[in-house]
């Protein structure tokens, strides 16, 4: 337990003060024991670095989910403007639960904003992020990242990913060349988790994108909810209700994905992981 | 989850049976900890009753591996189910770490690295 010192009314920001009122809120054996202001103050983060809107909507329409777990873990998304013309997206799930997770997620999230911001390199942004994290955090922590920045442009998005789940692009068009017509792609490229070795392993991959094409970019809490069976929801039925939901707004198809998932794993006996998801829809130009 | 240890020569074998979760992981941490405190520094984690893995799993090997590889210990994997394999490669772990198909292979390989250290020591 941490010292009392320092804890009492002293001026200092209401989410620090609430520190000062720590007690045990799960005694059960075997499972993770935090505080009810370990709590409060993790999702406070977790919350205040969420964006609240979105930008370059004339190209793109977005739309995220966020669900925390009983235990608050760290997932995170983002979307970036780094100039007229280019924009990031960003996902990621932090390993570990409650306030350690949560600060190990802000620090990812603003070191890979930085980055972004700097315009650098998509590879660069990676490789300086992990550097940074594996001088500072000297823990077994570790953060699986996606990132991909859309020149709107030529159209193209760069991808980067850092040992996370791949994310869906569905093609809705007809209008496309045939050697791009795959109706779901899965985006994978070699990589490894943030802060788990010094130097990265990486790749850089492009994709060509068309007006009409969807960007699912999610967390493994989406395919990892179980139903009363233990089964888990899994890619293939994601896939299958990307395709079923593909024709509703962005911010619908995310309400509904989390919807779905929670029907299906309502009788669950496991709780539930952190969900986080953006899905993407790209515009016509007009 | 369950957690069944066996000593081969100073090598741990633990064999894990169940679900590797957010709530079970603390578990085995706090085991694979006091052995690693015992002074112990090689292990073979064997895989084969593991029905699932989480990113919590995940990051007390990361753990594991980082403190062992300061004192020149390791751990190995072995047996690995395709989902549980599934789940280390996406994050890149198969990169990090040794991963055999089976615990005599494991065990094998320590045991060669400590014959190779012999006949280094003694050409």
């Amino acid at each position: 337990m941490k010292s009392k010192r320092g804890l009492k009314n002293n001026g200092m920001p209401d989410t620090i003060q609430k520190l000062g009122k720590l007690f045990r809120l799960f005694e059960k054996p075997g499972e993770p024991s935090f505080t009810v202001n370990e709590l409060e103050l993790a999702q406070e983060i977790q919350a205040n670095l969420l964006p609240k809107s979105f930008p370059l909507n004339q190209k793109i329409e977005v739309g995220a989910l966020y669900k925390a777990s009983k235990y608050i873990g760290g997932d995170f998304y983002d979307v970036i403007q780094i100039d007229d013309r280019k924009i990031a997206f960003v996902i990621g799930d932090v390993s570990g639960k409650s306030l350690h997770a949560a600060l190990f997620m802000a620090q990812c999230l603003t070191l890979l904003k930085v980055f972004i911001k700097m315009d650098l390199n998509i590879l660069k942004i990676i490789e300086k992020t992990n550097q940074m994290l594996f001088e500072l955090v000297k823990t077994d922590m570790f953060a699986t990242v996606f990132i991909g920045i859309y020149d709107t442009h030529y159209h193209q998005l760069s991808y980067v990913n850092a040992g996370h789940n791949p994310p869906l692009l569905l093609r809705t068009s007809v209008k496309i060349p045939a050697k791009d017509h795959h109706p779901l792609t899965m985006l994978t490229a070699e990589g490894i988790a943030l802060n788990c070795i010094a130097n990265m392993i990486l790749e850089e991959k492009r994709i060509q994108l068309y007006e009409g094409d969807i960007l699912l970019l999610y967390t493994d809490g989406l395919i990892d909810a179980s139903n009363e069976f233990e089964k888990e929801f899994g890619e293939a039925k994601l896939k299958g209700l990307i395709t079923e939901l593909r024709d509703l707004p962005a911010q619908q198809m995310t309400q509904k994905i989390l919807e779905h998932i929670e029907g299906y794993s309502k009788a669950s006996k496991t709780t539930n992981d952190d969900m986080a998801a953006l899905v993407i829809k790209f515009k016509e130009e007009k | 989850m369950d957690i069944q240890t066996k000593k081969a020569g100073d090598v741990i074998v633990l064999e894990i049976s169940g679900r590797i979760d957010a709530f079970t992981s603390e578990k085995l941490e706090s085991e694979l900890h006091s052995i690693m405190n015992a002074g112990k520094l090689k292990f073979v984690i064997n895989f084969e009753k593991t029905n699932y893995i989480s990113s919590s799993g995940l990051r007390v090997f990361l753990g594991a591996h980082k403190k062992l590889s300061e004192n020149k210990g390791q751990i190995k994997f072995s047996n690995m189910p395709d989902p549980v394999l599934k789940v280390f490669a996406l994050a890149g772990f198969d990169k990090i770490f040794e991963i055999h198909s089976t615990e005599k292979e494991a065990l094998e390989e320590f045991h060669e690295i400590e014959e190779g250290f012999k006949k280094q020591r003694y050409a």
